[in-house]
């Protein structure tokens, strides 16, 4: 556990001095203020079109999160052979946690901005409190650590960075189209074969689905978020994201460094 | 640096200058090249991403940008009726729950008499989405009336607004003359009933009661009328034939003090002062 | 091929260490049959030239490789793949440690990764520790400055102040001077130097033959994969009837290779 937590709070801090670091926000003050024109271009619905934009910023902003402090740090470590010095040290399975709690505490930390900064925009323009963007940040933060997961499986695997954050934004993609994608192919699977169709029902399931985590237009309509689905969706994402960690300590246990 | 900075900072200004003059000559916010058909929604959902929300907020404002241009600038394109209404009927299927989307299809998108045939769909949709909404059926049902003369769809929808909680009682006198209009009485009376029973003790609620008690008794010889039509293979040419032919056992007396009379021009019983010309037919 | 220099028991024995790596072109054997043993307080160097296994053995060592065939044995107790080595101090080629650090960070989080949790230190007695490391390394001047405005020399101090946090009984270094200047090479050896006398036992991989003729007691050295020599200097130039170590190397190459 220490040493979980120091690899944890030495991420966070190499991740927080980065320049990269101050650039992200800085293109997340840009994304803002986008927002905040957009909403004016609209007939009355500047709270709304705030949030429907913000949202897709701080999807955007958390992507980059996850591709270059979770992904590009690790193999930076392997590049600089600090990883060796670490796991000289550190149990396998143990740096991977630490690096991905480290990477999780970035993901939040830019979720939580994010949320703020929207909520204070929507007070400031649209004159509402918009109070389910907490749930925004909490669905967000859950959507983007099962995707840092996924970059760190592929780390361990030994995928080299460019394939990692190729693949990684493929899953991004994938994962969000499930739903449709299922839809669409059972249409399709009237003309096609079942096996087709069972084909494409097996691979939604088997991948992630962050379809789970989209309660973008509730939060939007200031609905009730259904329980049961939220319950879903947390216990996914908690067994999901076990699943990742645990072949990704696996993978880099049985890996020639 | 310095160099390098001033030669960034003129290539930027150059940038901007020809983006702004890019602008100001092509004035047209929609050009034809640009206005590609919209893809399948199932296409679109794929592509928000699971950001629905924010497609359908920048489909909406192409939409408003392409009606808005017709108000603050000269029309230099055509109105694109089915392209506006192929957008917004994406807008409303990326975010089902839109109510604006809906609302802004059956008011600030009506440019022509037709369009609110292509609106009907979507606000089809929108009622059955929104079944506490009053103003839905509202706007399809005065938009039938206005552009389309359509008295009967008119007051199928301006009744269905009537019935929902919280509509304002203001457009009741509206749907009253709708109905009139397409001679459907049954419904007249019992949305003119409806007012008689909202309305306090006095003058307005006795002549309503009245207005009830002669929508009642057209609906009697509307039907009568009709029943006869088709017995007899014609029209009536006055009320007198609904008596002989044993319709009806008498023609009732007007509680506003008017006549009961046939119109063969509007094909139905109306009330009024007795036209002679048709009596002596 | 196998020599120890004394009858105490070596602090590491390694046995028929192998490293066979599959390709298409077929099996390409990186190390084969490493047999040695390591004395407790002598400061081994093991030579090669590029490619010639070093790093693989000092990766099987370290376990970050899986063996073909061998076993590592320290202090009576065979050694896994993949497991941590917390009596190891271990210092890899082109280190560079993290940049966005300051050197006391740096080792503080060396520190606390070297300490077990049963052992739970306060924060002045860290503050103690790394202070004592940095000045073992002359770097106690530079103890707030950021590793990414230190020299390529200082750097590799600040990898030498973390192969030694936590006290470790053998040092593993990788090529430490390389990419250095005369004087930063100089200070490192002066450095191992000084940990010698402390009493450490160093096995030191290097392709620089004055440094390893200045530092260790026994040179072991490899070409193609194979341990061609293991003993002492003197041994060594007798062998070859070479005046010098860059001589008898020479010799050592062109006789494996050919």
């Amino acid at each position: 556990m220490r040493h979980i937590i120091t690899i944890a709070k030495t991420t966070l801090i190499e991740s927080i001095r980065d320049r990269v670091f101050v650039g992200l926000l800085f293109f997340l003050l840009f994304l803002l203020g986008f927002s905040a024109y957009l909403s004016t271009l609209s007939l009355g619905d500047v709270a709304r079109i705030i949030q429907n934009s913000g949202m897709a910023g701080m999807a955007l902003i958390c992507l980059l999160v996850t591709i270059l402090f979770g992904a590009f740090s690790l193999y930076r470590e392997e590049e600089r052979n600090e990883l060796y010095v670490l796991l000289n040290r550190v149990p396998r399975p143990a740096y991977i946690l630490g690096r991905f709690c480290g990477t999780a505490m970035i993901i939040v930390i830019f979720s939580l901005i994010s949320g703020s900064a929207l909520f204070l925009l929507t007070l400031l323009f649209g004159g509402e409190p918009a109070f389910g963007l907490i749930w925004a940040v909490l669905w967000n933060i859950c959507e983007f650590t099962l995707l840092g997961g996924v970059a760190f499986l592929f780390y361990a695997m030994g995928i080299s960075f460019t394939l990692n954050a190729i693949m990684v934004i493929g899953i991004f993609i994938i994962g969000h189209s499930m739903t449709e994608a299922v839809e669409s192919f059972i249409a399709l699977g009237r003309f096609g074969s079942p096996l087709h169709m069972q084909s494409v029902k097996i691979i939604s399931y088997l991948m992630p689905n962050f379809d789970l985590f989209d309660f973008r237009l509730e939060i939007i309509h200031h609905e009730q978020l259904p329980l049961d689905l939220v319950g879903l969706a947390l216990l996914y994402w908690m067994s999901y994201l076990a699943a990742l960690l645990t072949a990704a300590g696996l993978c880099l246990k049985n890996r020639d460094l | 640096m310095k160099k390098s900075l001033l030669l960034t900072f003129l290539f930027y200004l150059a940038a901007v200058a020809i983006s702004y003059s890019s602008q100001t000559w092509f004035k047209n916010p929609l050009r034809d090249d640009l206005r590609l058909e919209p893809p399948a929604a199932k296409a679109l959902e794929y592509l928000s991403l699971d950001h629905r929300g924010l497609l359908a907020d920048i489909l909406f404002i192409r939409a408003i940008q392409h009606t808005g241009s017709l108000v603050w600038k000269p029309l230099n394109f055509a109105l694109d009726s089915p392209w506006k209404y192929a957008i917004m009927d994406r807008v409303t299927r990326l975010d089902p729950r839109y109510y604006n989307a809906y609302l802004f299809s059956a008011m600030g998108l009506i440019q022509d008499f037709d369009d609110i045939l292509l609106a009907r769909p979507i606000l089809e949709r929108g009622i059955e989405t929104f079944p506490e909404s009053w103003e839905l059926p509202f706007w399809l049902g005065y938009d039938f009336y206005l552009y389309q003369n359509d008295y009967a769809t008119a007051g199928h929808y301006l009744l269905m607004a009537a019935e929902k909680p919280n509509a304002p009682k203001t457009f009741f006198a509206l749907l009253l003359k709708t109905l009139n209009r397409q001679g459907a009485y049954h419904q007249a009376q019992i949305l003119i009933s409806k007012m008689a029973a909202n309305q306090p003790p006095g003058r307005t609620k006795i002549v309503y009661e009245k207005k009830a008690e002669r929508l009642k008794h057209l609906a009697r010889l509307q039907d009568a009328a009709l029943l006869f039509a088709e017995n007899e293979k014609r029209q009536i040419y006055k009320l007198d034939e609904l008596l002989q032919s044993g319709l009806i056992t008498e023609i009732p007396t007007d509680p506003l003090g008017q006549s009961y009379y046939w119109n063969e021009k509007q094909k139905r019983v109306v009330a009024g002062k007795k036209n002679i010309t048709q009596d002596k037919k | 091929m196998q020599q120890t220099t004394n009858q105490s028991p070596p602090i590491l024995s390694l046995k028929d260490l192998s490293k066979t790596y599959r390709s298409r072109e077929g099996d390409v054997k990186a190390l084969a049959d490493l047999s040695l043993d390591l004395e407790r307080g002598e400061i081994i160097g093991i030579l090669g030239p590029n490619g010639a296994g070093k790093t693989t053995a000092v990766k099987l060592i370290m376990g970050f490789i899986k063996a073909s065939n061998g076993h590592i044995i320290f202090d009576h107790k065979e050694l896994k793949a993949a497991e941590t080595r917390p009596h190891f101090g271990y210092l890899p080629e082109s280190f560079r440690p993290n940049p966005n650090l300051t050197v006391s960070e740096y080792i503080t989080m060396q520190y606390n990764l070297t300490q077990s949790a049963a052992v739970k230190s306060s924060r002045r007695e860290t503050g103690q520790k790394v202070t004592a490391l940095l000045n073992q390394v002359g770097m106690t001047s530079f103890s707030g400055r950021r590793i990414a405005k230190l020299s390529k020399g200082m750097g590799q101090r600040v990898g030498i102040a973390q192969a030694i946090a936590g006290n470790p009984e053998l040092l593993i270094l990788d090529e430490p001077t390389s990419g250095l200047d005369p004087i930063g090479k100089s200070e490192v050896i002066d450095l191992l130097l000084n940990l010698k006398k402390e009493g450490k036992t160093i096995l030191f991989c290097s392709h620089i033959l004055a440094e390893v003729e200045r530092l260790c007691d026994r040179i072991g050295i490899i070409v193609g994969g194979n341990l061609r020599f293991l003993g002492k200097v003197d041994d060594f130039l007798a062998q070859h009837e070479a005046d010098n170590l860059d001589q008898g190397f020479k010799q050592e190459v062109k006789c494996a290779t050919s």
